[in-house]
């Protein structure tokens, strides 16, 4: 008995209206992932996908065609942009094994999959294209379709590498941002840091201060914080540094090359110390700059990115401030920065959560997400939680979300696995495993009031 | 031992003759929307479509709305499913918001239901399915051949004036906890009594009667059964549906040809139905189409022998109550107003016991709505994980709104989905929850058929 595990299969984005006639119809399809695939099975996907998406508006023009579920697959719909839509088709695990004749049974898992978990992530796919490319429609507007698909093309090819399936979890869904959490000193520290830093040099903005993957402070609105956060997430290697990670971006220079060495991604230039660097800084050596592009609301700037010890500083940057002068800029910057960081880097590495630590002690793993400030808490990504349990806690989040009932708390115990506890009220959801073994639904009661009360007094968010 | 029912049908003009014209107002109520198509705007309003299309796109049901006006629609309806098959892929279900849209393939006829209710994708497939075994107990599994061999057969025709059955199917499967729990509700009566029933109908049954039913609506009385036969939840579903689907059957004893899909999906049985009292209706099926008159005289004996003991009179009075009412469980738990209502399944005996709905839930909405709660937490409980598991794990769920908490407990032996409001503390639940399971260990025996007699 063998089985394969759940696979991102196909990924595509399409717009009916640049093939709108029968014969130049495959003008719709702006991106396909696999590129092997042939025009006609393109075509079918597309063509599968605009019926389901017309059928479902026959009823409801309020609500979009979410997923179609078939036996072996699972597909994600989603409309960014007024017209354009992208689908993500994932093939379902599947479990195969010799029945008593000696014929091969292979069935599909068709409930493994969750469609928050997918939804998450196909959002997460286009938010990230977006915060690097602009809106699509922009990008047709100011320059052309052949951009668009040329600039899908550099983007997803390499972006998609990142997605493997077995790292969707909940956590996409959510699309939080994971906070660390800091006394009240350190954060005033960090802080008189960041203001010190936009004071010296006033042409950096949108300062954001991270240790450790996670968020101290930040000058950035929500929705570009929650995308950039996402995106560093993926790209990061399980250590957190964004160092020898194969990036997705490349740099657009117009025209069909793709100057893969000007980016070999993140790449880094080392500054004074060892450990501080720039990622996406310049080939060792060269004087040239190619930073990434972000675009917030409709302006686009540079994304700087500077690393030193697990921090991890970001800024922003008017592309108009460099003038050839970029290396030279940022060489004052880490000089600057070096000795600040090195110091609070000291106090932060004393920060580190023992709180959690003390949770995983005590038997619990938990998800902790508050919609009004995006914050994140998650100690169940860590590993030793099996995969079992995990679609148990997608399950409660799959049936309060779907019912119309407003659920406030959903408990599930079965037989000798652990006790799932989802929470939801006032915008805040929790979602425990205690993953040990209680005798009574009222020992679990208290324990998960305790841990609410234990755990969230003492967090400092935004 | 009896041989299967007869392979041939017979000519199948006999169905639609024994079914006049007599819709219970549940059907009726889909006639006034009859003449609605998808560019009526009322009609995307409804809360849940069904459809039934041949692979050919052909229409066979809708719901609302004239089929011929659909006909596009239900075009699009299959072409979607075989976009899907071209794919070398099973179409299963879309989601779009509150809008769940399942399909379910059986061969050549399809099955969609667009529903915006909070039904479960897995009770809208179970209503599909039934409706798929509905056709088969009028037509037999030859309906699929036909379709096989001619696409474009319409067979609405064969199907004419059944549409009573189908809408009361429909409207039945949403109300009746008997569809979603796989199993039927009995009516209350002392053990003894139900004993002197069985015996009753044993000693009458006539030679070629295979199963013997007494029933009240969609409660079970009594059943007597082949020694070496069970009668499948779902054939007897079916069958009670199609007593309650026409009033015709309470004015006269009918005779009617009807295939039960799990026992017998390729041929005909025949069923007695006779009305003993308003309220209760005697069903015998057999295997032989000619046992009319054999089988009305075993009527006629039953009912002496039920009278002359009293028992006809206990039946019927038991019939006309609900088994449990919500002030009796008060009395007998304590539980101090807490518990709303409850369903309690008994895997072995595969019957269930629920009180009658008591306030909060007094209104219709209310109830579908409590309802529709119970079948998501069935769902839940009976993820397809579970499903398959060859003994039911031990399981505890609690749900909380604040409309009201449930804990549901599951065992190999039972299932208990209790109700309580919503500011009921947690330990007082459970005590309570223990308190109905007690009660019912020394009740059950009145509102269970725990062994049916055999012949």
């Amino acid at each position: 008995m063998s089985s394969a595990p759940a696979v991102l299969e196909r990924f595509f984005v399409y717009n009916p209206r640049f093939g709108p006639k029968e014969d130049n119809e495959e003008q719709k399809i702006l991106y396909h992932y696999p590129r092997t695939a042939s025009l006609d099975e393109q075509m079918s996907h597309v063509g599968l996908s605009e019926a389901m998406t017309r059928f479902t508006e026959t009823f409801t023009s309020d609500y979009p065609c979410e997923s179609l579920h078939t036996k072996h697959s699972r597909y994600t719909y989603l409309q960014p942009e007024e017209g354009y839509w992208m689908v993500m088709m994932m093939r379902n695990p599947r479990v195969s094994s010799t029945s008593g004749d000696g014929k091969l049974v292979v069935v599909s898992r068709e409930d493994e999959l969750s469609d928050p978990v997918l939804r998450g992530v196909i959002e997460e796919l286009y938010g990230a294209f977006r915060l690097f490319n602009g809106d699509m429609e922009r990008i047709v507007q100011t320059s052309s379709v052949e951009t668009l698909r040329r600039r899908l093309d550099l983007f997803y090819s390499n972006m998609l590498r990142l997605y493997e399936a077995r790292s969707f979890s909940l956590v996409d869904t959510f699309a939080g941002v994971r906070f660390f959490p800091v006394d009240r000193t350190t954060y005033l520290s960090i802080q008189s840091f960041c203001n010190l830093l936009l004071e010296t040099f006033p042409w950096i903005s949108n300062l954001t201060f991270m240790y450790e993957t996670a968020v101290i402070y930040s000058a950035l609105d929500q929705k570009t914080l929650r995308t950039l956060f996402q995106f560093l997430r993926r790209a990061s290697n399980p250590k957190g540094s964004l160092c020898a990670v194969t990036s997705p971006i490349l740099v657009d220079h117009g025209d069909d090359s793709q100057d893969t060495n000007a980016l070999s991604p993140f790449a880094s230039l080392h500054l004074q110390s060892e450990g501080s660097f720039f990622a996406y800084g310049p080939a060792a050596g060269s004087e040239s700059t190619t930073l990434p592009s972000i675009h917030i609301e409709d302006k686009v700037y540079d994304l700087v990115i500077y690393e030193q010890d697990g921090v991890r500083v970001a800024f922003t940057v008017d592309p108009r401030h460099w003038d050839g002068e970029s290396h030279a800029d940022l060489q004052r910057v880490a000089a600057f920065a070096e000795p600040e960081v090195k110091a609070l880097q000291r106090l932060l590495v004393h920060l580190r959560p023992k709180a959690d630590s003390g949770a995983k002690d005590s038997g619990f793993k938990f998800f902790y997400f508050n919609q009004c400030n995006l914050a994140l808490k998650d100690t169940l990504s860590d590993k030793g939680v099996p995969r079992s349990v995990m679609r148990d806690v997608e399950s409660l989040y799959e049936r309060i979300h779907s019912m119309k009932e407003d659920v406030r708390e959903l408990t599930v115990h079965t037989a000798s696995d652990p006790w799932v506890v989802a929470r939801k009220a006032n915008g805040r959801e929790l979602y425990v495993v205690l993953d040990r073994k209680y005798g009574s639904a009222l020992e679990v009661d208290d324990e998960i009031n305790r841990l609410t009360r234990e755990l969230f007094s003492n967090v400092f968010m935004q | 031992v009896d041989e299967p029912g007869s392979s041939e049908p017979p000519a199948l003009a006999a169905p639609i003759s024994k079914f006049p014209e007599h819709f219970t107002r549940a059907a009726h109520k889909h006639q006034k929307y009859a003449s609605e198509d998808t560019e009526d705007p009322k009609w995307k309003l409804h809360k849940k479509h069904i459809f039934i299309l041949s692979s050919a796109g052909k229409p066979i049901y809708s719901r609302y709305g004239d089929e011929q006006s659909l006909a596009p629609f239900f075009g699009l309806l299959q072409a979607l499913v075989s976009f899907v098959s071209d794919q070398k892929d099973s179409i299963r279900h879309v989601i779009a918001g509150p809008f769940k849209f399942v399909f379910v393939v059986r061969g050549p006829l399809y099955f969609v239901a667009v529903s915006q209710t909070d039904e479960p994708v897995a009770h809208l497939r179970l209503q599909l399915v039934y409706l798929h075994s509905q056709i088969v107990s009028i037509l037999t599994h030859k309906v699929h051949s036909i379709l096989a061999k001619q696409s474009s057969f319409d067979i609405r025709g064969l199907l004419g004036g059944t549409e009573a059955t189908m809408g009361n199917l429909l409207h039945v499967m949403s109300t009746n906890a008997s569809f979603f729990l796989e199993c039927v509700r009995c009516v209350r009566l002392a053990p003894e009594t139900r004993v002197e029933v069985g015996r009753a109908l044993q000693t009458t049954r006539a030679p070629e009667a295979m199963f013997s039913i007494l029933v009240s609506g969609f409660r079970l009385i009594h059943i007597l059964r082949p020694r070496r036969q069970q009668l499948h939840t779902e054939d007897l579903l079916l069958v009670l549906n199609l007593v309650n689907s026409s009033s015709s059957f309470r004015t006269s004893d009918s005779f009617a040809p009807v295939c039960m899909p799990r026992f017998n999906d390729r041929g005909y049985v025949h069923v007695y139905v006779s009305f003993l009292a308003d309220n209760v209706a005697l069903i015998l099926v057999t295997t032989k189409a000619d046992a009319f008159h054999s089988l009305q005289q075993s009527r006629e004996a039953l009912v002496t022998d039920l009278t002359n003991r009293g028992l006809l009179h206990q039946i019927t009075t038991a019939a006309a109550q609900p088994p449990v009412d919500m002030a009796e469980v008060e009395r007998s738990t304590h539980a101090n107003g807490v518990l709303r209502h409850f369903l309690y399944k008994a895997h072995g005996a595969g019957q269930f016991i629920a009180p009658a709905y008591g306030p909060p839930y007094v209104r219709r909405k209310e109830q579908k709505r409590l309802f529709q709660v119970y079948q998501n937490l069935y769902a839940m409980a009976y993820s397809p994980r579970y499903r398959s598991a060859s003994v039911r794990p031990h399981q505890i769920v609690f749900h909380s709104t604040p409309s009201e908490n449930i804990v549901v407990v599951t065992s190999p032996t039972f299932d208990l989905y209790a109700v309580f409001g919503p500011l009921t503390q947690r330990q007082h639940c459970i005590d309570v929850c223990n308190r109905i399971l007690r009660w019912l260990k020394r009740e059950e025996q009145s509102m269970l058929i725990s062994s049916a007699p055999v012949w």
